[in-house]
């Protein structure tokens, strides 16, 4: 009977600390008052939970971000140098005295916001190097290549005289004819015939993607009806050659945003970022949720 | 204990069953909470590889940015609190600004609370829009007690002549195009001027207005629009006969090529009926360009506050551009 009673305890106790685990990390000497008010005090708590409300997780994501980018980004000459040239370079547009301009933005001196330079600019540096260490894997996803392209509508819905537009231009680019002058004389739209980086995720017509994800060497395609059949479009692919199209992949994937929440979320996650508190916790979910382990 | 439980087997079976339930209970309700820790007796908010940050920490870093300006708003509405009293009333008109607007931002934005409240908290540090609304109107009436004390130093006959103040009412017949009224819109001008002629008087204006005006963010209030004076931001046609009217009389029937035809009466040019005004305060402490802050400050000393950090104390009287002269 007595053994009965023990587990009833037991599972009571169990379930009273179910949910109980989640804690709110405190001040050593948080209620210190900074101001009073008769019996109304203001304390160094009150002034932290206001803090960490206004800024919703960007200062521990901060933090985080400028350890981690300095282990991995080590600080050459020339990142400093490239840090200076921008201070430099803001220097040399400003009408306020230096001190003044540092405070507006919020440094206390150029130290500060040299630091905060290096950092954003290491940043960049560590996405690069998440392209560099995973660049077959990405090459394979993304099949990026480079093309140039020229749009023929048909006019008054006249499906023929596109098409033998379309043929007549074709035969001009393989007689020689420069891409761009061929479609500043067939297309309303000369944009597309700049040679541009194109992946399995451009927003491109629909075949259009379809007949760049089929090809592999520099080629120029044949008339190539649009899926509403409103036209017909000529690609003339410049550049397969991962080397030669290296540059301008990396460029595009280290200015997209949903590609440097993947990178971020890698390096914070072989880290070992770890969030104790749950207030802070629930800000960064809500706020910057991508540099958040993913669940597996 | 093999006896008993060749007797119970029932309730033994029960029994584990309930337990296997609650272990996988407090399993499932635990699994996704975050672990604690604490390093040399300091709470650790996050870490890094095996460096920790403490919560003690991160208060340093969020106090360099936000800090000082966290403070001075927390000093703000502190003052606030400690000589504003919170009236049924005062909460009843903070309740109706509060829906009146979020109302007018999903009418004609789309979007309602949760905007204002980025709105609130992004440009002026408060917790949530109603927030924002609630220490405006509660720095009003500080504002305008502090004004009514020393209203013979701020209403003066120079005040009185360079704004001429006073209170309006007044009764609108809308039109699409005025200069080329309907059929229907000038029927219903006709009757509200023979109704105006024939049925009502100078007394029963705010009747009149609240049967015939047709804008409705004034007609229900009897066609009371308020303070305004020389530099209210008011049709010119309404103005300058707005302005022009004795205290008590009405105006004739105003023409105005946007909105139609204003009936106006002057409710009065007297101080008294005008003091808590939000449009009279605005214009008191518009001409003298730091009494606002001023009234905080005096009011702060009122409030017997303490500093216990003398840069807290500085930061603040440097926002208030006051000196220590002033205390």
């Amino acid at each position: 009977m007595k053994r009965i009673k023990l587990s009833v305890i037991t599972l009571l106790a169990a379930l009273l600390l179910a949910g109980c685990g989640n804690k709110i990390a405190k001040l050593t000497n948080g209620n210190d008052v900074l101001i009073q008010f008769g019996d109304t005090k203001i304390t160094k708590d009150d002034l932290y939970h206001s803090m960490l409300t206004t800024d919703g997780g960007y200062t521990v994501i901060n933090m985080a971000n400028k350890m981690i980018v300095n282990l991995e980004i080590e600080t050459t000459d020339e990142l400093v140098a490239e840090a200076q040239e921008q201070i430099d370079t803001y220097k040399a547009t400003l009408t306020d005295d230096w001190q003044t301009s540092l405070e507006k933005l919020g440094f206390e001196n150029e130290e500060q916001l040299f630091e905060q330079i290096l950092s954003s600019i290491k940043a960049t540096k560590l996405v690069s190097k998440y392209v560099d260490e995973n660049f077959d894997t990405l090459v394979e996803e993304y099949a990026p290549l480079m093309a140039k392209m020229i749009f023929i509508k048909y006019q008054d819905n006249d499906i023929e005289k596109g098409k033998n537009e379309a043929t007549l231009a074709i035969a001009e680019i393989q007689a020689g004819a420069n891409f761009e002058d061929v479609a500043a004389k067939y297309s309303i739209s000369i944009a597309l015939a700049n040679e541009n980086l194109y992946t399995r995720y451009s927003e491109i017509d629909y075949n259009v993607l379809q007949y760049l994800l089929t090809v592999t060497e520099p080629t120029l395609s044949p008339p190539i009806e649009n899926s509403n059949s409103s036209g017909v479009y000529i690609v003339q692919v410049t550049k397969t050659n991962i080397e030669q199209v290296k540059e301008a992949f990396t460029e595009f994937l280290t200015s997209d945003d949903t590609f440097t929440a993947k990178s971020n979320n890698y390096y914070f996650e072989k880290h070992n970022f770890t969030i104790y508190d749950v207030k802070t916790f629930e800000f960064i979910k809500t706020n910057y949720p991508s540099y958040l382990p993913v669940k597996k | 204990m093999k006896d008993f439980l060749k007797q119970n087997w029932f309730v033994a079976v029960i029994a584990l069953f309930f337990t296997a339930i609650s272990i996988f209970y407090a399993y499932d309700q635990n699994k996704d909470n975050l672990p604690n820790k604490v390093v040399d007796g300091k709470d650790v908010v996050f870490s890094v590889d095996d460096t920790n940050f403490t919560a003690d920490e991160l208060y340093d870093e969020l106090y360099k940015t936000y800090g000082q300006s966290e403070l001075f708003l927390k000093f703000y509405m502190g003052v606030i609190d400690a000589n504003v009293e919170e009236t049924e009333e005062l909460k009843d008109q903070i309740n109706g600004a509060v829906s009146q607007t979020v109302s007018y931002y999903t009418n004609y934005y789309g979007y309602g609370l949760e905007y204002l409240n980025q709105l609130a908290r992004y440009y002026y540090g408060y917790p949530d829009f109603p927030s924002y609304v609630e220490y405006q109107i509660k720095a009003e009436v500080l504002y305008s007690e502090y004004i009514g004390k020393h209203a013979e130093k701020y209403v003066t006959e120079e005040f009185v002549a360079q704004h001429n103040p006073r209170v309006i009412s007044y009764c609108l017949i809308k039109m699409d195009d005025p200069a080329n009224p309907t059929a229907d819109e000038t029927d219903r001008l006709n009757a509200a001027k023979k109704a105006w002629e024939n049925e009502y008087t100078v007394e029963t204006f705010g009747d009149f207005a609240m049967h015939y005006s047709e804008d409705p963010s004034t007609a229900g209030n009897g066609g009371k629009l308020g303070y305004i004076d020389n530099n209210s931001a008011l049709v010119d046609a309404f103005l300058k006969v707005a302005l022009a009217l004795e205290d008590g009389q009405v105006s004739e029937w105003i023409f105005d090529e946007t909105y139609g035809y204003f009936l106006i009466k002057c409710d009065s040019v007297n101080y008294e009926d005008y003091a808590t005004d939000p449009n009279f305060l605005s214009t008191v402490l518009t001409d003298n360009a730091n009494l606002a802050n001023e009234i905080v400050w005096e009011y702060a000393q009122n409030a017997n506050i303490t500093f216990i950090d003398e840069t807290v104390k500085q930061y603040i009287m440097q926002q208030l551009n006051v000196d220590k002269d002033g205390e």
